[in-house]
């Protein structure tokens, strides 16, 4: 009889909780530094601005378009491990990043390698892998290189979940077309970069956030980064795309410093990009531990 | 063993009171060692059954750690450890499948409350004393379902231990025919590990019985995946790996009955709930009476099956899928000389210990050399010498197996349950409805024979006559009447009678009546008194005459 009376109250207990599990929302209103819209600056004589014309990028759907199924649902989960990588899919990430570390405000800023252009035009072949990679593919690339971590395999879930937010993210887009935003901002180099100018440039405009030692700034409570870091073990690795000066160079003039794109000239970019590059990073994995001591780094040319 | 120290109410809803006494020094140290053992013989198994049932390796590691404990606390036997198991990890994912995509939060939420239902159908089961009904299921459907599930983990398995991704629920001659074809896409890094796991596996067990043959085999994989590796590259090898796993100390959950989400898998999980809840218990008391014989131990089974119950309950909020009496673990935990319970909860402790600080280490474990390790489990599950014995006999046992495993391995576990407990039940009734029937010849037929009696057909009958049996019995009556025509007195010899319903006594009037008819008679023989008035009320003794009833006693 006690038995059955505190069945009873479990199976309450039960109905009136919610299930932890359970894909929640993140708040729409905690201020996340990805999340700050690109302001433009004024044109000086030195700086070129590109005009952004209205209606000039596509605009991926606003987050309360998300449908209410269960489509929606593993929309929601995507977004989550999109945007907090160390909190929903800790069992991939091996370094402390997340996916809108680089892919800033969620995914959606033209020329920090937006979801909505990069969807469309997969599977595509690419130069990294010399063969046609998929989607999932790609995707696995960003966990093996950018996040130094362990790639799900392509029939994983968390997979399933970032696809299905991809998708949604490109929600009108055209399939194949090179939409405009895509990628990474072009660059045109001078002069060879040098790491010496760009230490000085890095100390006046990068390392109030970055850390003088490319540290980042960790969270408040201690998990994750609220500004990554560049350098060092808990940053990308030696094969990632922004490892390249010159694909780093292009992520920083359009994005960098946060929320002030566009305000450092080509050179200077390049000159960051190349003091960056000069710093300790994990090793390649798609060399042997052997190749990575005593051949030259990749990444330092072109 | 004292049982009686403690009051029996105290005994039943604190069982683990019975133990406690008997930890001394010596059986802690003992224990300890034991649990430390165990703790870390389940690791590959929790992640790689997890993984099975289509969740997170964490859940399957909760459910290594919090049922084990409720189990050693609450649980009966003092040998079994419990924890995730094979075949109910295949049902978690045929179950949940038909309502979420694999692996997702809504995934895991179905399994939490097909994990509370079937926890809560296992306490009714002990509360109301149903445990006894395990002990009818038939060894043979038994066999014949791990047999199947050994075979669909290895077909499931296939994809991973070669670096593949396979079109899950195919038919196994499909898997295994696309294989072929498949061949040169095969990650060849991936699967020389992954048959490194199995040959350590197969040489340890072979060569070294007595060491734990999965364990050298994981580290043997995971070393020769770092070696690789090193060697080559991670990004050139590009062989899948596990991934770093994070275990919160306190993961609350909690089972959703709320109607947006119940409510469209309500029918599925309710049915599932019972096979896992059947096909939990059906293990857990098999092993606990296995375990029991060993070591001498008084097994109370409603208890054992309570113990399960709450486990699963527990479980529902502590982010575990439904989890059982683990065969393996709690074999080995006899031979290490594991005492009592504290074994498994040493085993819990030190299984999240392992997990909280070896992370980075486990993190790299190859998906194929854990598909190697499920291979090895696989493959010993499939008991040849049990199916060659089985196979043998002719009739029955031969024709329900074959059907059983065909059904698991074709139709889905779940059908393979359903049709197990019929043919459980079937077998059952067939046996106790063939009541013994022999004819008695020579000295032993004239025993039964009255004075002057020259000649009669006297048959033993035996066990139980009742509508079940009726038509055997009526069966062989009309053979005999092929032999002596029914014009020569059937004496039937019946001392040995267990009992006798108004349907069975028909079937006599019936015969007592055809034998009057062609000029015979009918002379019964019983062993007391027992069954006069039935005979009575049936109209038998008026039939053939009180003189005809004859008492052996």
């Amino acid at each position: 009889m006690k038995m059955i009376s505190s069945m009873l109250l479990l199976a309450a207990a039960a109905t009136s909780l919610t299930t932890a599990s359970h894909a929640e929302p993140l708040d729409q209103l905690e201020v996340r530094p990805t999340l700050v819209s690109p302001q433009v600056s004024l044109p000086t004589n030195l700086i070129t601005v590109p005009v952004v014309n209205p209606g000039e990028f596509f605009v991926p759907p606003a987050y309360d378009d998300i449908p209410d199924d269960k489509t929606g649902d593993m929309i929601r989960w995507g977004r989550n491990i999109f945007v907090n990588t160390q909190k929903y899919a800790p069992r991939y990430a091996g370094n402390g990043l997340n996916c809108v570390s680089c892919h800033l405000s969620e995914g959606r800023q033209p020329f920090a390698a937006p979801l909505w252009a990069a969807y469309p035009v997969y599977p595509e072949a690419r130069n990294k892998t010399k063969r046609v990679v998929t989607f999932q593919q790609r995707i696995q690339s960003c966990f093996k290189y950018s996040m130094d971590g362990i790639a799900p395999t392509v029939d994983a879930p968390e997979m399933d979940a970032l696809v299905t937010y991809a998708k949604w993210l490109s929600t009108g887009a055209p399939v194949g077309v090179a939409l405009p935003g895509r990628g990474f901002a072009n660059i045109k180099k001078t002069h060879d970069p040098s790491s010496i100018e760009g230490e000085i440039i890095y100390n006046t405009r990068c390392a109030i956030c970055h850390g003088a030692n490319g540290e980042g700034q960790k969270n408040r409570d201690g998990v994750g980064y609220m500004f990554p870091p560049l350098w060092g073990m808990d940053s990308f690795n030696r094969a990632a795309g922004l490892n390249k000066v010159k694909t780093a160079a292009q992520f920083i003039k359009a994005n960098m410093p946060l929320g002030s794109g566009y305000t450092l000239t080509d050179d200077e970019a390049l000159d960051v990009a190349a003091y960056m590059w000069i710093h300790f990073r994990p090793d390649d994995p798609r060399a042997s531990f052997f190749m990575n001591r005593f051949s030259p780094k990749p990444g330092g040319g072109n | 063993m004292n049982r009686s120290s403690t009051h029996p109410l105290v005994r039943r809803f604190l069982p683990f009171t019975e133990w406690l006494p008997m930890l001394d020094a010596m059986t802690v140290r003992n224990d300890i060692w034991a649990g430390i053992a165990a703790g870390i013989l389940i690791l590959p198994q929790a992640i790689a059954l997890a993984t099975m049932a289509g969740l997170p390796p964490e859940i399957g590691l909760y459910t290594s750690i919090f049922p084990v404990i409720v189990c050693a606390l609450f649980g009966s036997s003092w040998h079994v450890l419990s924890g995730p198991n094979t075949s109910i990890s295949v049902m978690v994912a045929t179950i949940v499948g038909g309502y979420a995509s694999i692996g997702t939060p809504d995934w895991i939420m179905y399994t939490l409350t097909l994990t509370f239902i079937a926890g809560v159908i296992q306490l009714l089961f002990g509360v109301l004393k149903l445990g006894v009904v395990f002990n009818y299921f038939s060894h043979t459907v038994m066999v014949a379902i791990v047999t199947g599930v050994g075979i669909i983990i290895i077909i499931q398995q296939i994809g991973n231990f070669l670096g593949l991704t396979v079109n899950p629920g195919e038919p196994v001659e499909d898997t295994l025919y696309s294989m072929l074809f498949r061949m040169p896409e095969v990650n060849w890094w991936a699967a020389s590990l992954g048959i490194l796991t199995v040959v350590t596996g197969l040489l340890v067990k072979r060569y070294f019985p007595r060491q734990p043959a999965i364990i050298i085999a994981v580290i043997a994989g995971m070393a020769g995946g770092w070696l690789v590796d090193f060697l080559f590259g991670a990004g050139n090898t590009n062989i899948d790996k596990l991934g770093y796993l994070s275990l919160e100390l306190l993961p609350l959950s909690a089972p959703d009955f709320s109607p947006t989400n119940f409510y469209e898998a309500a029918e599925g999980l309710m049915m599932g709930g019972f096979i896992i809840a059947f096909l939990g218990l059906m293990q857990s008391a098999v092993i606990a009476r296995a375990m029991a014989v060993k070591s001498g131990q008084h097994v109370d089974i409603d208890q054992e099956v309570i113990g399960q119950g709450l486990s699963n309950v527990a479980g529902s909020f502590l982010s575990c899928y439904p989890s059982c009496g683990s065969f393996n673990r709690s074999a080995s935990n006899i031979e290490t000389g594991g005492k009592t319970p504290l074994v498994g909860i040493v085993s819990a402790i030190v299984l999240a210990l392992l997990v909280a600080f070896a992370s980075p280490v486990i993190a790299q474990m190859p998906l194929s050399v854990m598909a190697g390790i499920l291979f090895l489990v696989g493959a010993g599950l499939i008991k040849i010498k049990d199916i060659r014995t089985l196979l043998a006999i002719r009739g029955e046992p031969r024709i329900s197996f074959l059907l059983v495993a065909f059904t698991t391995v074709y139709g889905g576990l779940e059908w393979a349950v359903m049709l197990g407990i019929a043919v459980s039940i079937i077998a059952y009734m067939r046996h106790v409805s063939r009541p013994e029937l022999d004819l008695l010849f020579e000295n032993e037929a004239e025993q039964y024979m009255p004075q002057g009696m020259e000649d009669a057909t006297v048959v033993q009958l035996s066990g139980s006559i009742f509508f079940g049996s009726t038509h055997a019995i009526e069966r062989n009556f009309a053979d005999l009447a092929h032999e002596d025509q029914r014009c020569k007195p059937l004496i039937i010899a019946g001392e040995l009678i267990d009992n006798m319903d108004d349907a069975g006594a028909a079937a006599l009037v019936q015969e007592a009546r055809k034998r009057k008819e062609s000029g015979g008679d009918l002379i019964l023989w019983l062993r007391d008194h027992d069954l006069d008035d039935l005979l009575q009320r049936s109209g038998l003794t008026a039939l053939v005459g009180r003189h005809n009833i004859h008492y052996a006693s």
